[in-house]
């Protein structure tokens, strides 16, 4: 008997998965947590270090790092405001546009980052051209008509199956900007890219480097209620 | 022979469009590295001294933080550079270039109050200066006749 029971569970969760494969990879992710360390190159030689810990939930939309360096703080930005804590005495307000909605750390959550969130409708932009080159697969998006005389258009890469990188051309062609995604760590199925490389080239000719690394990344984390919705403004 | 020259040319052709569009996603780790390096080195020094702060590194490591000309404005680091207007062109230019487009470029782009509100002034700047001038060459036109 209990043989059978085996058996007909086993054929209903075979069947089940041949039914239904998307249901396996269908979880929600809505927590994102790691050390962070954030290494720039700024123009005239400046150069800029950030550690710390970053806390994400995607329903309490507040973005909220734990500084170590430079000085031990945390930075909280929610909806368009942003807040510098220190020994909790809030000691800067700053208005900032709604980054969290915007963060790569929602994008991921969401599992929208392969396109870049271009091919959602709306985004003003429409996919032209594809192409395989070696391990990579290039998008090439262009601005809708009413935008092309403002914007230039989007390359992608997808290499394995993952978003690798990012270019920006302004509408003369000329590149603004390159984003690369790598390093990519699986977590609960999701797949994280531990290292983001970001070039933005300047007007004056100088290229603004940064990297941003992660590390000890979770997804959907239990506890540490309190650093996610951390208490600024009233709520 | 015609068939074969035209084959070769499209062929050299065809990869050099593939090589510019697949040089745009190459990344040179080697100089990258080199050039992060002391950053790097700083790094490690943080890394392994949870209670080091900016002001005891500016103490004991001051050849180093000069070196790199070390900042210490920590919310403009996490907030990179999303505080530019679109494109780098000022808010105040998108709505007086472009009116109600404009705003809207600056508004969806930055979704920044003020930005918009740089705009909007943009825009009506813009209203202003072209009512005047319509005003001025109606005047015009009509003292002619």
């Amino acid at each position: 008997m209990a043989n059978e029971m085996k058996k007909m569970f086993s054929l209903s969760l075979f069947l089940f998965l041949l039914l239904f494969p998307g249901s396996i990879s269908a979880q929600d992710y809505y927590r994102f947590t790691a050390d962070f360390v954030i290494k720039e190159k700024l123009e005239d030689e400046a150069s800029q270090l950030i550690t710390g810990k970053v806390y994400f939930d995607k329903y309490v939309k507040k973005l909220v790092y734990e500084v170590q360096f430079p000085e031990p703080s945390v930075i909280v930005m929610q909806d368009t405001l942003l807040y510098k804590i220190r020994d909790a005495v809030v000691e800067e307000i700053k208005s900032i546009p709604p980054l969290a909605e915007n963060s790569v750390f929602y994008q991921l959550l969401e599992r929208k980052t392969k396109n870049f969130g271009l091919d959602v409708p709306g985004s003003g932009y429409e996919l032209s051209n594809v192409e395989k080159i070696d391990d990579q697969v290039i998008s090439t998006y262009v601005p809708v008509e009413e935008l092309k005389s403002i914007f230039g258009t989007v390359l992608i890469s997808i290499k394995k199956g993952q978003l690798y990188g990012v270019v920006i051309k302004s509408k003369e062609g000329k590149v603004l900007s390159k984003q690369f995604f790598r390093k990519y760590v699986n977590v609960l199925g999701l797949e994280v890219p531990t290292e983001m490389i970001t070039f933005n080239f300047l007007q004056t000719g100088q290229t603004h480097k940064k990297i941003t690394t992660f590390k000890n990344v979770r997804i959907n984390e239990n506890e540490n209620d309190f650093m996610y919705n951390y208490p600024v403004g009233g709520k | 022979m015609k068939k074969l020259l035209l084959t070769l040319l499209f062929s050299v052709f065809a990869f050099g469009i593939q090589a510019s569009v697949s040089d745009l996603f190459k990344i040179d780790d080697a100089a990258l590295s080199e050039e992060f390096a002391s950053l790097n080195q700083l790094e490690d020094i943080v890394a392994a001294h949870s209670d080091v702060t900016f002001e005891s590194l500016m103490a004991e490591h001051s050849d180093l933080m000069q070196s790199i000309h070390l900042q210490n404005d920590l919310s403009n680091g996490l907030l990179g550079f999303y505080f530019e207007p679109p494109l780098g062109i000022p808010s105040f230019v998108w709505g007086f270039c472009l009116g109600l487009v404009g705003i809207g470029v600056v508004y969806f782009m930055t979704e920044d109050r003020d930005e918009t509100k740089k705009a909007l002034w943009g825009c009506v700047a813009s209203a202003a200066l072209t009512t005047v001038f319509y005003v001025v060459y109606y005047v015009w036109i009509l003292s002619i006749y």
